[in-house]
């Protein structure tokens, strides 16, 4: 499978990144450069660049070696993991960049002027981040062992530590340049080899061979598989069948988690805030939706050839997986050396978009939400900005600790954890916070907290062995709704007016217009670059009532 | 048109918009389960679900965004249009 050409293509990508990052790095000069690259990332580029963002390895490979496997049931994640960006445009997009701060937990303290419920916000950041980077990690050391023979660990370790060098420099600037050029990248790594492949096997040809009788895959090779894994691989006629992989219920969890979870997800959230107005937010996420949509238009095709040519040999690997490398194993016999470089390239390009994407969700996190908003709020940008680079390379080593630690987990199952943990919290919270006056900070955090523990006992339940049952959203995206609904309407009466009117005020800020931004202001030290910690609306309200429990 | 109408109007479509995104999702899975061997009825011979979920659902979600971005967008013109106009 290695090879010098894919050795030589996945080093040019991380060269180029690398480079590209740390050159940026000389436009990174203020905190809102650091975070939210100066608000000033055109459409294109940042529809680019949370297309690049959110496309993880999982997604360049994992999704078509599901398809291969598991035929319709795989052709879900294709289009659910599309499909959230539907919602996201719909409710938060434009009133979340209107509102006009950093990061989740921002709209958490300045929406219900509570820290308590900001300190839930970094509780639930920290979670969805962390098993999403875990999952990455873990993938980047084989993805970079089977496509350039690099031994495990030192992958994992030569990956994490470019990933840390041009995040740390550069910031959200140098991300941005270097997740909309990986874009381009995986999307010609991925049509280009297609088409070769198209010309050479008629679509007449796949579809006798991968839907039709002809291709009537049995599952060979029983001795390789266990019992379990072989339920795992359609054989036959069942390729094409739904409820292979879930059953009803289990595929109803599955869209809800993908459908919703999109829209909570924190390392994605963080890009909307780089647009420079609400209908640049908009536009941009019109631009991903095509974007996303044409990549994940090609993945059940690249299943389907799969599965014409390489049959059922090799579909699963250790513990199970669907066969990650199954986009080499297609192309190194059909379109040549290139096309195996090119997918490489791809790959690689893929995983470091996602990883620095969420490195730069974790680390805000720490620096912006915590450090600078609570621990030290007077600290001066300078030091705010050292503290940031910081915690990128310290959660970047931490990362790179858990990729070596968790070999063998399952990703494409720690991914989707992650989605249904998003769509349990922020989602209910974003939803309900934007278009409903009267929610109350008891009510957000009764649904966040509720949402995101019953995900949490459903997922231990099944790893104990007590349940088979592992698609939580189901059951805890409707319970974080009622939650917050429940609670709210408990508590909204027994809030004081000083209270009430912060609230009314800071829904507002959500919904009414701001100036078009010709130039927002630029340049360190100057005030109006920084968002208040909390939006002028609490500031009249009197302190004891914005702190951790509001009771009038 | 106020600022409050607006935002009204807004809801409408955004809710509008996310019913019609959310039955042409989670119709699928159940007439996946009803109706299992009319969803599979050969479309320019592919099975019509892998048809429907693999291509046109992308369609639908492009034209959804298309549509909502265009009034949104328009419908926030008018507004600033008409509050400078009524500044002056």
């Amino acid at each position: 499978m290695s090879s010098q050409l894919a050795l030589v293509a996945a080093l040019a990508v991380l060269i180029a990144t690398a480079a590209i990052g740390l050159y940026s790095s000389r436009r990174t000069k203020t905190l809102s450069d650091f975070w939210v690259a100066g608000r000033m990332v055109g459409v294109f580029t940042n529809a680019s660049a949370i297309a690049s963002n959110y496309l993880s390895a999982a997604s360049f490979l994992g999704v078509a070696a599901f398809v291969w496997a598991s035929g319709f049931d795989g052709v879900w994640y294709a289009t659910g993991f599309a499909a959230g960006y539907v919602l996201l445009l719909l409710f938060i997009a434009s009133p979340l960049r209107r509102f006009g701060q950093y990061t989740i937990p921002d709209f958490c303290h300045g929406r219900f002027g509570s820290i308590r419920l900001r300190r839930m916000g970094i509780l639930w950041t920290v979670v969805i981040s962390s098993l999403y980077i875990v999952a990455q990690m873990v993938g980047v050391g084989t993805l970079m062992e089977s496509l350039t023979g690099i031994p495990w660990a030192w992958g994992v370790i030569l990956l994490g530590g470019v990933i840390i060098l041009y995040v740390a420099f550069g910031g959200m600037t140098g991300v941005t340049i270097t997740q909309m050029l990986q874009f381009w990248i995986m999307l010609v790594a991925m049509i280009l080899p297609l088409l070769v492949l198209l010309s050479q096997h008629s679509y007449g040809d796949l579809l006798m061979h991968a839907f039709g009788d002809a291709g009537g895959v049995t599952v060979s090779g029983g001795a390789a598989y266990s019992p379990a894994e072989q339920a795992t691989i359609a054989s036959g006629d069942q390729w094409i069948r739904p409820f292979n992989r879930w059953d009803l219920v289990g595929s109803l969890s599955l869209l809800v988690a993908l459908v919703c979870g999109t829209a909570g997800l924190p390392h994605i959230l963080a890009r909307f805030y780089t647009n420079p107005d609400a209908r640049k937010a908009r536009w941009s996420t019109v631009w991903v939706l095509v974007f996303v949509g044409i990549f994940y238009i090609t993945t059940p095709i690249w299943g389907a050839y799969a599965r014409m040519i390489l049959g059922s040999e090799a579909v699963l690997v250790e513990g199970g997986v669907p066969n990650p490398n199954s986009m080499m194993l297609v192309t190194s016999g059909q379109a040549g050396e290139w096309a195996v470089a090119l997918v490489a390239a791809g790959a690689i390009a893929a995983l470091l978009s996602t990883v620095a994407g969420l490195l730069i969700a974790l680390s805000s996190a720490f620096a912006h939400d915590f450090y600078g908003s609570i621990l030290r709020p007077e600290a001066s940008d300078r030091q705010k900005i050292l503290v940031a680079k910081a915690a990128v390379i310290g959660f970047g080593v931490l990362a790179i600790a858990a990729g070596l630690g968790f070999r063998g987990v399952n990703i494409a199952w720690m991914v989707g954890l992650a989605f249904a943990v998003a769509a349990s919290t922020f989602f209910p919270l974003l939803t309900l916070g934007i278009w409903w006056r009267r929610m109350t900070e008891a009510g957000a955090a009764a649904g966040v907290m509720l949402g995101g523990t019953i995900a949490a006992v459903v997922v231990v339940g099944k790893l104990a062995g007590l349940w088979t049952f592992d698609q939580p959203a189901l059951i805890s995206v409707p319970s974080a709704f009622l939650a917050i609904v429940v609670v709210s309407r408990l508590t909204y009466e027994r809030q004081s007016l000083d209270v009430r009117a912060a609230l009314e005020a800071a829904f507002l800020a959500l919904h009414v217009s701001e100036p078009p931004a010709t130039a927002p202001p630029r340049g360190a030290g100057e005030p109006g670059l920084l968002p208040a910690p909390v939006p002028v609306a609490w500031a009249s309200v009197p302190a004891p009532i914005r702190g951790s429990r509001p009771r009038p | 048109m106020t600022a409050k109408d607006m935002q009204r109007r807004q809801l409408r479509l955004s809710l509008t918009l996310a019913a019609v995104f959310l039955v042409s999702v989670f119709a699928i899975p159940l007439l996946n389960y009803l109706v299992p061997e009319a969803m599979l009825t050969p479309v320019l011979g592919l099975p019509f679900v892998w048809l429907y979920v693999g291509v046109l659902l992308h369609v639908e979600f492009w034209t959804i965004a298309i549509v909502y971005t265009m009034l949104s967008n328009r419908w926030e013109q008018a507004l600033a249009d008409q509050a400078e106009i009524g500044g002056e």
